[in-house]
């Protein structure tokens, strides 16, 4: 009678124990929100370079990490195809690092493949037309300009890719039937310290290599909202910035290490932030809890990638 | 749902013979640990004295709990052994469940209609027509467990101290002698 007494208190206590819920009653945990995280990332990205040409000459256009552009105003066109003169202004972005990339949330992606990239850049060209209203301009038809980007470290069968927006997102494609593909470079010749080719399309262009892979993240929360935050994960073997879209990353290659860094603003302006690495050999789900951070501290976190 | 139990427990027990001692009705306060809720519950017994049991209850959990809500559904009692004036039973719980305030619960999934099933021990007193009862169960739908304390009356019962089991009863007998 005793040990019955004991076992039927022992099985009582183990179910109470182990298996009981309050999920029914207990209160529904506020998660911690952010404000759309766009405004502090644009307040962060690289000024765009200026450059005003006023005559015919042989040296090119270099940017400040080292970009150089050759484009002579005979290539150039207004939209309604009449030719331009002197002077016009060409503009640049230089995105290198992986955290300028980031603040311009401009991944290095062929969707649904990721770019292996060595730089993204943006040439545009401007003009003020005879009503003074300025313009941008456009390339003539087959006609192409020449670039040359630097790098610390050459790789091989490097394409030149072309920048769109699909479905809202940022893209990237190498395909020329847009461009004036007759003679622009489909590879960008591999220089010592430097990648050259000549260029189709005015825009953005990147120095990238595609690479497919079948392992995604999922990112959840249990204490934040994640709507406005932005996440984004970056392979550095490949120097690829993957945005997470709807909670969920590009697919990279088995056995690829990444570091996923995630940043939210709130109504004060304060900053919050997760940053891990993960060592990926399937599709995982990573939890995420945001921790607060300084824009110093963020930045140099970002510096550090 | 209500009219339903209603008229099933009506129906059920129009059928009976009660004075056959072969029905018990049963009325027992609840208490579930997990979401602080009182209750009360109602049954029918239908032959208590068997040692397997099947079992028709309700139970309702008022408005002033965390959870307000009704169960309705049925239970198996079987008996694993006996001390003294006691039983002691294992029971199977299976039945419906109307979550009457679930829009109030942060739980995911909630719902109004549920099915659940319950599991529990219990001691009930086996003679006598007024016979108490205790039952601990786990709900294993909701993860949560409650405390029954009830009583049941036995119809059928002809005296105090005798049960349903009192095998000794007066039948009429001629006697062929003085017919």
């Amino acid at each position: 009678m005793k040990r019955i007494i004991i076992s039927l208190s022992i099985m009582i206590g183990l179910i109470w124990l182990i298996s009981c819920s309050r999920e029914r009653i207990e209160p529904t945990q506020q998660l911690n929100s952010y404000e759309p995280i766009d405004d502090y990332l644009d307040s962060k990205k690289q000024e765009e370079q200026e450059f005003e040409i006023t005559e015919e000459g042989d040296s090119p256009i270099q940017g400040l990490q080292g970009t150089k552009i050759w484009i002579a105003k005979d290539l150039l066109m207004f939209p309604d195809s009449s030719d331009v003169d002197f002077p016009f202004t060409v503009k640049l972005v230089e995105l290198y690092t992986a955290k300028d990339m980031i603040y311009y949330q401009l991944p290095t992606v062929e969707r649904p493949k990721i770019l292996e990239t060595d730089g993204e850049i943006r040439v545009r060209v401007f003009k003020e037309d005879e009503n003074g209203v300025v313009q941008e301009l456009l390339l003539k038809p087959d006609r192409v300009f020449a670039i040359e980007m630097p790098t610390d470290s050459v790789r091989e069968d490097m394409k030149v890719y072309y920048g769109y927006t699909l479905n809202n997102k940022p893209d990237w494609t190498a395909d020329v039937s847009d461009v004036n593909g007759n003679s622009a470079d489909l590879y960008f010749t591999e220089n010592s310290n430097s990648y050259s080719a000549f260029i189709g399309k005015l825009g953005w262009i990147n120095c990238g290599k595609p690479h497919l892979g079948f392992n995604g993240l999922t990112f959840t929360s249990e204490t934040d909202e994640l709507d406005n935050v932005g996440i984004f994960v970056y392979q550095p073997t490949y120097q690829t910035v993957s945005q997470a879209y709807a909670l969920t990353s590009d697919n990279f290659e088995d056995s690829t290490f990444v570091k996923v860094i995630a940043m939210g603003i709130n109504s004060d302006n304060e900053l919050f932030y997760t940053y891990l690495g993960v060592e990926l050999n399937s599709s995982g789900s990573i939890p995420i809890t945001l921790e607060s951070i300084s824009d110093d501290q963020l930045t140099a976190l970002l510096d550090s990638l | 749902m209500r009219k339903l139990i209603l008229i099933l427990i009506l129906c059920l027990s129009s059928n009976l013979d009660l004075k056959a001692g072969g029905i018990g009705v049963g009325l027992s306060a609840i208490y579930n640990f997990q979401t602080e809720s009182v209750g009360a519950g109602f049954r029918l017994n239908f032959k208590p004295d068997n040692r397997f049991r099947v079992i028709p209850q309700a139970a309702y959990y008022p408005g002033f709990n965390k959870v307000n809500e009704y169960y309705a559904g049925l239970a198996l009692e079987l008996t694993i052994f006996k001390i003294k004036k006691y039983d002691f039973y294992l029971l199977a719980h299976g039945g419906y469940n109307a979550w009457l305030n679930y829009e109030s619960s942060g739980m995911e999934g909630a719902k109004y209609s549920n099915a659940v099933l319950e599991g529990g021990a219990g001691i009930v007193k086996n003679s006598g027509c007024w016979r108490p009862f205790l039952e601990y169960r786990y709900n294993g739908k909701w993860k949560e467990t409650n405390l029954r304390l009830g009583i049941m009356y036995v119809f059928g019962c002809k005296n105090k101290g005798y049960g349903a089991t009192n095998k000794r009863r007066r039948s009429a007998v001629s006697c062929p002698a003085y017919n």
